[in-house]
């Protein structure tokens, strides 16, 4: 008796010594510093002194808004995110239900697709680079060899070309992680279902839209939400490839935030300019939930 | 009968041409990477790119770590993982624990957090933690950047390994606590070799997450001494005076570890992130 109350007294706190120590340290290693971002956004800080600084209220934000180039780079990040995220999802799901239906399929794509997940973005992109030079890429002599394409296309230079590439080369990285995940949620609808449904002689694509995906739905919010929010927060391969350009077109907000503090050294504007993308993440992400319930809930 | 088969396997032709075309897109860049490595310089430029090197010999790979700093780059980034996964490790395993078997007010609270730093971009923190890091001391500092990537990465360690204990019967502690097992025995004798697969799954994330990382290693990394592979390669990007061979021999350097790690224990990895995804 008296020990299995000892158990209980030694259960009450251990959790808070278990679960502290990570919560700490992302207090401190994200916590504080988002909140440090918060109150740098209303001074005017320079990047060769950043421990000085002035207190200019809203004086980043109210530049931000008015400049002419603000709208453009919102209207980037958005276009970026929603395309990438579509293709990601599309490929993806294609090749997750072929995936389901055939081993061999699944044996061989399987381990192929595990590249370009695996590939580090940086490695992605200087072999990109090397691809689509329209000199002696190899894109564009496929494209020659195709019969489509007879010039030597500038893709990363090109303004209206720049964005699509760019797109491209993100739904390459992004769709096999997609699609094994959307595997793996495809693998937990039950088997008896698709056969009952098959016998009384639904077709194929009405058991897709009427069973499968009303079954996967929360995994296809889950990752639509992930991808998102990554696509908005992404860096590395957008900068490699492109540096912003050309002629602003692929200036996401998080370039832009780049370059501001560590180009032109405006730090105090380049977390105004952070402080827009966080709100732009967790407005997605609330809006997600709401209509993901409300889905729920008409279901 | 006979015609029915072929009928269906026809109908089948689209989907293995798919299956194919998806295969290829996947494989080639990296092959790419690979021909073009074993290329000489004087087959590069051809207005019909070589498919695949036609002569034996080492092409950029010769004299490769006396041109480029690509050791130390290595050795950098190397450095860096390891002391993340350890950190992250350490602090996540037992959060976990505490996540999963504990029931608490307010768990669902911390579980909160843990996704919402999936939503913080990198970007924002990077200005105010640049500050902080030049108080400290931590700019041009490996350590500095193991901090940072520790923060990122540990909430999806949490998240895999909690889903990992979640599976583990309650029953089999129960007993053990009976016996007057502490909690930390607990965990080191029974739970942790039953979730193994998970931990090596979360250890190759949590490693390959900071060996990938560049925004932070481009802004805290002042020498090029102190360069990791991702910053150090993203400088030859534009720049002429490294023939591309020897660009691409060091991005395949860069390459073959984690494709190496990520095809041996995809299944486990995709296993752990997919629990958490697919239950919603």
């Amino acid at each position: 008796m008296n020990g299995v109350r000892n158990i209980k007294r030694s259960g009450r706190f251990t959790h808070w010594f278990l679960i502290a120590p990570a919560f700490i340290y992302l207090g401190l290693t994200l916590g504080f510093p988002l909140v440090r971002g918060l109150l740098l956004s209303f001074t005017e800080t320079n990047t060769l002194n950043p421990l000085m600084s002035t207190f200019k209220g809203i004086d980043n934000y109210k530049r931000l808004f008015s400049s002419s180039s603000f709208l453009p780079s919102l209207g980037v990040t958005l276009s970026y995110a929603f395309f990438s995220v579509i293709g990601a999802l599309f490929i993806g799901m294609i090749c997750a239900l072929i995936m389901n239906r055939t081993m061999k399929a699944k044996f061989l794509l399987r381990a192929t697709i595990t590249l370009p997940w695996a590939a580090p973005p940086i490695a992605v992109a200087l072999v990109f680079t090397w691809i689509f030079n329209a000199q002696y890429g190899v894109a564009n002599y496929g494209l020659r060899k195709l019969g489509i394409g007879a010039t030597e296309i500038q893709w990363f230079d090109n303004p209206s070309l720049a964005m699509p590439a760019l797109i491209l080369v993100t739904v390459w990285m992004t769709f096999s992680l997609t699609s094994l995940i959307l595997l793996a949620a495809l693998q937990s609808v039950p088997k008896e279902l698709n056969e009952s449904a098959m016998i009384d002689g639904a077709s194929p694509l009405k058991i897709f839209l009427y069973i499968t995906i009303p079954f996967i739905r929360p995994t296809i919010y889950v990752m639509t939400l992930l991808l998102s929010i990554w696509a908005l927060r992404r860096f590395d391969i957008i900068w490699v490839l492109t540096e912003g350009g050309p002629v602003e077109r692929t200036t996401t907000l998080v370039v832009r935030l780049y370059r501001e503090s560590f180009l032109y050294q405006n730090l105090g504007y380049g977390a105004a300019i952070g402080m827009v993308g966080f709100v732009l993440s967790v407005s997605l992400t609330f809006f997600y939930f709401r209509a993901s319930k409300k889905v729920e809930d008409l279901h | 009968m006979n015609s029915q088969i072929s009928r269906k396997k026809i109908r089948q032709i689209p989907i293995y041409i798919l299956v194919l075309a998806i295969a290829f897109i996947s494989v080639f860049p990296i092959y790419w990477m690979f021909n073009t490595a074993f290329l000489p310089t004087s087959e590069m430029f051809q207005k019909v790119p070589r498919m695949w090197p036609n002569t034996l010999s080492l092409g950029g790979f010769d004299r490769l770590f006396e041109k480029l700093d690509i050791g130390i780059w290595i050795k950098n980034t190397f450095v860096i993982a390891l002391g993340c996964t350890l950190t992250s490790l350490a602090l996540a395993i037992f959060a976990a624990y505490g996540l999963s078997r504990k029931k608490f007010r307010g768990r669902g609270f911390f579980g909160f957090i843990l996704f919402a730093t999936q939503m913080l971009p990198e970007a924002l923190l990077v200005i105010p933690l640049y500050t902080l890091f030049i108080k400290l001391g931590l700019i041009n500092n490996l350590s500095g950047l193991i901090i940072i990537n520790t923060a990122f990465v540990m909430p999806i360690v949490i998240w895999v390994l909690k889903g990992a204990i979640d599976n583990v019967p309650h029953e089999i502690e129960e007993s053990a606590l009976i016996d007057g097992c502490s909690t930390l025995q607990i965990q080191r004798m029974i739970v942790w070799p039953l979730i193994t697969p998970s931990i090596v799954a979360s250890a190759v994330l949590a490693f390959f997450h900071a060996w990938n990382e560049y925004l932070f290693a481009t802004t805290f990394i002042l020498d090029m001494e102190k360069r990791p592979a991702s910053t150090g390669l993203a400088t030859l990007i534009g720049e002429l005076a490294t023939p591309l061979d020897r660009v691409m021999s060091a991005a395949l350097i860069y390459t073959l570890p984690p494709i190496i790690f990520f095809m041996i224990i995809q299944k486990w990895i995709v296993a752990g992130l997919a629990s958490g995804a697919v239950k919603g």
